[in-house]
């Protein structure tokens, strides 16, 4: 009977303990599932032809003098080249070849041009005299260009909107510029300087190129908070004040619908910029040969940019002429602009040329740099986002954490150079910190300051604009 | 106003269109050897052998796998001398430079003028 009751016992200790263990293991299991779904649900895969074309925009040379498209388009500098970040390269990076490759010493690159003022070499009007038949132009940044390209008359690609060979779209504009800047001689012979991207790589090219940046275009008013920066935001609305709108429709880069048609998209126009004095690549005493824009002859055309990335992406204008955005904005009430073809259009359209006071042309200016900031904001975190939830490799995430860095950093540069929104700029360097020490991290330790960095960038946000 | 501007910047517009089809240029086509043009070669080109040429009517007749086409280039056609197979760089040529038996592309324009014409050399 003992025995019997000890199994009994043993048996229902046993039972217990079974039962209890379920029951542990039932809450061990609900507890897991409670915290899954507060993690957010995993995006998929980060697309596959985007993440190829990266890795050639940043890795592939083409057989040629060893740069690729990331030589000039800098992920850590918004996919463009300034003079400030070109001082921090090594003599042995690629975009200097010009000096230290004998085959192309000469009538390939102005190393004073590119070392002092971010200026490339283009032939865009032929090569048949290299040494006088050239201009040199700065280089455009490649964000957004899914808003920003597309008109009328086909794809607009470079400064002049025909950067392009083949059928001139964005997808064939790797073919042109492996053939411009990566050759090894400048007898540019294919298969012998450089080899041609084949069509799938200029498909994940365009892909990677496409995904950059805004997909959408912005839809002004924005209920800004910052007194000055909702100010410049009227006066580049108002169509007797900034008139700014009707070329850059929702700081964008298309004319405005209701002004020029609703398929107008990207336009070229004559603003005078060449027209400028005193520009700083004529300074230099070099040989900087007019710029004849769209065409051969050039029509003096140049296409127009979007301008919310403006701000942290100077110098400005396709000859780099003018280095702050204020300067930029101020450009529009000189000479050079109101007597050229651009300008007079609209002084006979609207009885006046552009003519803003001081203060004015620093509250556009303020409204370009907030804007830009916002889009800072959102990019970085949209990258943060992106290192979480979408990525399949620690260092991937690594990468994704940089590049929202490096646009948190571009934010805090942009509003603190004029002022702008002090608290909110306490945020975004709360928000650096924290990615940056993320990197140092991984796991969840990383993750619970990613998480942190995303909350004060909303923190950032909330001050700048209404929800 | 604003119908004013409308009527202008639209004026502007439609001129501005006109002329960046009429005179969008690609430098780099040059050097792009005959049916690698992007977007173009097969899509946009013909691609064959000259058998006959007018030099006196400016006209020339090409067979290619599509059958055989006349083709009579304007004064803005570019041509190019495709020098890639001898490893050597693409030059500018001019119409003089089409011979019979030299394999040619040639790029027609939305409105069927000759945009280019590559000529194959060694």
């Amino acid at each position: 009977m003992v025995d019997n009751y000890r199994v009994r016992g043993s048996m229902r200790f046993d039972m217990y303990f079974v039962w209890r263990q379920k029951h542990v293991w039932t809450a061990i299991l609900t507890a897991t599932v409670l915290v899954a779904c507060q993690v957010p649900p995993q995006l998929p895969p980060e697309d596959g032809l985007v993440l190829e074309g990266e890795r050639l925009f940043f890795n592939e040379t083409f057989s040629g003098n060893g740069r690729t498209c990331g030589t000039c388009h800098r992920a850590e500098d918004n996919f463009a080249l300034s003079p400030n970040f070109i001082a921090t390269l090594p003599p042995d990076d690629a975009l200097f070849v010009a000096e230290f490759d004998s085959n192309l010493a000469n009538n390939f690159e102005n190393s004073r041009l590119i070392r002092e003022l971010a200026m490339i070499l283009e032939n865009q009007d032929g090569f048949d005299d290299l040494a006088t038949n050239f201009n040199m132009r700065g280089i455009p940044h490649t964000l957004g260009l899914r808003t920003s390209i597309a008109s009328a008359a086909g794809p607009q690609t470079g400064w002049s909107g025909d950067g392009a060979p083949g059928d001139g779209s964005l997808r064939s504009f790797a073919v042109g510029a492996v053939i411009q800047h990566f050759p090894k001689t400048i007898n540019r012979v294919a298969g012998v300087d450089f080899r041609l991207p084949t069509d799938d790589e200029l498909d994940a090219l365009e892909a990677f190129q496409l995904s950059l940046g805004r997909q959408q275009d912005l839809s002004l008013p924005l209920p800004l908070k910052g007194t000055v920066a909702a100010r410049g935001q009227e006066i580049f609305i108002d169509r007797s004040q900034g008139k700014c709108n009707a070329c850059h429709f929702n700081a964008g880069a298309n004319g405005d619908p209701t002004i020029f048609g609703p398929t107008a998209g990207n336009l070229n126009f004559n603003t005078g910029v060449e027209d400028l004095p005193d520009q700083p690549a004529d300074l230099t005493g070099e040989n900087v040969p007019p710029d004849d824009g769209l065409g051969n002859p050039g029509s003096g055309e140049f296409n127009t940019p979007p301008l919310v990335e403006a701000a942290d992406t100077g110098p400005f204008f396709h000859n780099n002429a003018i280095d702050t955005i204020e300067g930029a904005v101020a450009f529009y009430n000189g000479d050079a602009f109101n007597d050229s073809p651009a300008g007079l259009l609209i002084s006979g359209a609207t009885g006046s040329g552009i003519n803003l006071e001081s203060t004015q042309v620093v509250a556009v200016a303020a409204f370009l740099r907030v804007i830009n900031a916002l889009e800072n904001i959102r990019a970085s975190d949209e990258l943060l986002d992106r290192a979480y939830r979408m990525s399949q490799t620690v260092d991937r995430q690594s990468t994704l954490l940089e590049r929202a860095a490096f646009e948190i950093d571009d934010s805090i540069a942009v509003l603190a150079a004029a002022n702008l929104h002090a608290v909110a700029t306490q945020h975004l360097n709360e928000a650096l910190a924290l990615v940056q020490s993320s990197l140092n991290k991984s796991g969840t330790s990383r993750r619970r300051l990613v998480d942190d960095a995303r909350a004060q960038l909303t923190l950032a946000r909330d001050r700048m604009v209404e929800s | 106003m604003n119908n004013w501007i409308s009527r202008h910047c639209l004026n502007l517009a439609v001129l501005m269109i006109a002329t960046g089809v009429a005179n969008a240029q690609q430098a780099t086509e040059r050097y792009i050897p005959i049916g690698k043009s992007p977007g173009v070669s097969i899509e946009e080109s013909f691609i064959g052998t000259i058998t006959d040429i007018d030099y006196t009517d400016h006209k020339m007749q090409i067979t290619g796998t599509e059958g055989q086409k006349t083709v009579a280039p304007s004064e803005s056609t570019r041509y190019f001398l495709d020098r890639t197979k001898g490893k050597k760089s693409n030059q500018i040529a001019t119409f003089r430079d089409c011979e019979v038996g030299l394999k040619v592309e040639i790029k027609t324009k939305a409105d069927g003028s000759i945009d280019w014409i590559k000529i194959e050399s060694g």
